[in-house]
């Protein structure tokens, strides 16, 4: 999938690396580099995502996103910034963000979650009632879970992670994601907490014999992905 | 070298002020009760003369009859009384009375004038108020007083308010001096601890001679500034110099680390295990400034103002879920008690409260793993709600608890263990940003934490 994204941000390097790495994927990138600018061109409406630093000259990231917000344009959202405590993100999600992102970050990461949070605002997404990943099947409405015909019996925090990694099926999630969306922690506890949320997840889902779904991505997170 | 505060330009100009505001008072008040009081006696001895005048005109059928007129004046100006009067005919020639002559400038038209005289017998020349009076053949008649009594009244009474005047300013400029030396004085504490503090003694204090004054209250105020300053100066240059002796040890691994994974004798493998471990040796260092900035941030009281009611219970129950699988994967029973139908409510911030019993239980599992057991409670008593993480490992000697609250006061042997080893300190300073306090106690065996927060509402 192919996207145009806006890049809000007067820091030359940081946005030479993140226009860099957009377009080597393949996404087409507008750039620029102060506030009143940035939030003429996102209350254009043209682009699937807008990442915003938070700190700019002359109109600061959260008022562009509330302003854009207050006219009611759902444009996907991200903010970078260097303000990484637990209140700035509290602040900035509040501020419309879908997604909060501190510097310095991987790009990796920036682009994991750039793709979580298109892939979220896709009305096709809001209206799913069924996911399925290979032979793997979630019921959303009823909140159940099979796998072939077996039902697998989740616990409702292991559903929550599943159902995060199958709405991103094929793209990487990493561990900070899954604490920010399915716990809602906006600070990182002990790395190996949700290593174990995970491996307890496979046993669930992979019966002898079945071919493992939840992929592990060294130095990233995880990845459910189909065998086609 | 102090310089002690002494009658400056300022307290000279005060003292100066204060004199020059009590002579332009005392004076104004003196001159409108001088002119008011001569006007009032000058008013009442002008219309006694009238009257007077107006009486003998009225006996003497409006002065035609002379002879009763000349009786009249010839009874009343007898001795030395203060009162004049004076009949002269047509040309101003003395007939009878107690002045020698005809004196000049006597209005004739009834209005009351002062003049200047000569008393008869003695010849003195006097000042006179008179009222003069011109019959029908030309015959004069002056009824007057002797100014003499009333302008001694009035010397007295300038002579008194002169005195009075001068002591008033004497009695500002003293009372101005004292005040301000009162006021020195207590200016002179302020600078000399100012001037101590300047010179590099943190330690000093403004002495406080009586709480109760506006001074007191102010050394009071200024002194607990001082206390703070002194507190973070100090916990500053502690942060600095265990900033550097903690960071030395990591820096150095990472650059050993580096090292190998740019050693091309090595084989590709060794060289990527290598670089992977740097990888993680900068992500630690990452984590203990994220850790530090994080209690110089609630230790601050940043995001007090995003606080809300929180269900204690529901945080530290989410917590307990997380942890639960990585106790269990380490053989570590993690067991959580709440009291039954009632969760504990508190005023505070719902993720700063998660990361602070996150922080307990990752330092129950990194320290105290070893006996096995964890277990987390939440109850409210007494108006306070009470978070509990214990466990049954090593536990923390009575006297290095304290040193394990503070920002680098690591015990040694949280050194050997993974982490940036500020996960307890954390915990302190996000209790004390909720108004609540963190207790380690004994659990005989192993390490009891109790946090205190005071229940919402």
């Amino acid at each position: 999938m192919t996207m145009r994204i806006l890049v809000i941000e007067d820091e030359a390097r940081t946005a030479d690396f993140i226009e860099r790495g957009l377009k080597e994927k393949g996404h087409a990138v507008d750039v620029c580099r102060t506030g009143p600018e940035g939030l003429s061109f996102a209350l254009g409406g043209e682009h699937d995502a807008i990442i915003i630093d938070r700190m700019l000259p002359q109109m600061d990231g959260l008022t562009i996103l509330k302003t854009l917000r207050a006219e009611d344009r759902q444009t996907p959202a991200i903010i970078l910034s260097a303000l990484g405590q637990i209140d700035h993100r509290v602040e900035g999600l509040k501020a419309g963000s879908d997604d909060y992102l501190v510097k310095p970050f991987a790009f990796s990461e920036l682009l994991a979650r750039l793709e979580a949070i298109v892939r979220r605002r896709d009305p096709r997404a809001a209206e799913q009632t069924e996911l399925k990943v290979d032979d793997l099947r979630l019921d959303l409405e009823r909140r159940r879970a099979f796998r072939g015909a077996r039902e697998i019996d989740l616990l409702p925090r292991e559903f929550a992670i599943l159902e995060y990694l199958m709405r991103n099926a094929g793209r990487p999630v990493t561990r900070t994601m899954l604490l920010n969306h399915v716990w809602d922690y906006q600070f990182e506890p002990q790395a190996n907490v949700v290593d174990v949320h995970i491996s307890r997840l496979r046993r669930k889902i992979d019966a002898a014999g079945e071919r493992p779904l939840i992929e592990t991505l060294r130095g990233e997170g995880y990845r459910i992905r189909s065998a086609t | 070298m102090p310089r002690r505060l002494g009658l400056g330009t300022l307290s000279a100009r005060v003292i100066g002020l204060s004199a020059l505001m009590t002579l332009l008072i005392i004076s104004a008040a003196f001159t409108l009760t001088y002119i008011a009081a001569t006007r009032i006696l000058e008013q009442e001895t002008a219309e006694v003369v009238e009257a007077e005048l107006r009486g003998i005109v009225d006996s003497s059928d409006g002065g035609r009859n002379l002879p009763a007129l000349i009786a009249t004046i010839r009874d009343r100006a007898v001795g030395e009384s203060e009162a004049i009067y004076l009949l002269a005919d047509r040309d101003g020639t003395k007939i009878v009375g107690n002045l020698s002559s005809w004196p000049e400038n006597v209005r004739t038209d009834g209005q009351w004038t002062s003049v200047r005289g000569v008393r008869a017998p003695n010849g003195r020349n006097i000042e006179i108020g008179a009222v003069a009076y011109v019959a029908p053949f030309g015959t004069r008649l002056l009824v007057g007083r002797d100014l003499r009594a009333e302008r001694n009244f009035q010397a007295a009474l300038i002579e008194s308010g002169a005195v009075a005047l001068i002591a008033a300013v004497l009695l500002a400029g003293v009372s101005g001096f004292l005040l301000n030396r009162l006021v020195m004085r207590r200016i002179g504490d302020i600078d000399r601890t100012a001037r101590a503090i300047v010179a590099g003694d943190l330690s000093t204090r403004i002495p406080v001679r009586s709480g109760g004054d506006e001074f007191g209250r102010l050394a009071v105020t200024l002194n607990g500034m001082l206390e703070r300053i002194e507190k973070l100066v100090t916990e500053l240059r502690t942060v600095t110099d265990s900033l550097a002796h903690d960071l030395r040890t990591p820096l150095t691994r990472l650059k050993t680390q580096i090292q190998r994974g740019n050693d091309t004798e090595l084989p590709d493998a060794a060289r990527g295990e290598a670089l992977g471990q740097a990888a993680d040796e900068a992500d630690r260092i990452l984590a203990s400034f994220s850790a530090m900035i994080d209690i110089a941030r609630a230790e601050a009281g940043a995001a007090r103002d995003q606080f809300t009611e929180v269900d204690l219970s529901a945080v530290v129950r989410d917590v307990f879920e997380l942890h639960q699988p990585l106790a269990e994967e380490m053989g570590v029973s993690l067991t959580f008690a709440e009291q039954a139908g009632a969760s504990v409510k508190v005023s505070g911030h719902a993720q700063f409260l998660a990361q602070l019993v996150s922080n307990l239980v990752d330092n129950a599992l990194k320290h105290g793993s070893s006996g096995g057991a964890i277990a987390m409670a939440v109850r409210a008593d007494h108006g306070m709600a009470e978070v509990e993480v214990s466990d049954r490992g090593p536990g923390i000697p009575e006297n290095e608890r304290a040193g394990a609250l503070k920002r680098f006061g690591r015990l040694d042997s949280a050194r050997t263990t993974p982490g940036s080893g500020l996960g307890l300190s954390l915990a302190a300073t996000l209790a004390r940003m909720h108004g609540g306090e963190l207790r380690l106690e004994d659990n005989q065996p192993g390490l009891r934490v109790k946090v205190l927060i005071p229940v919402a509402g």
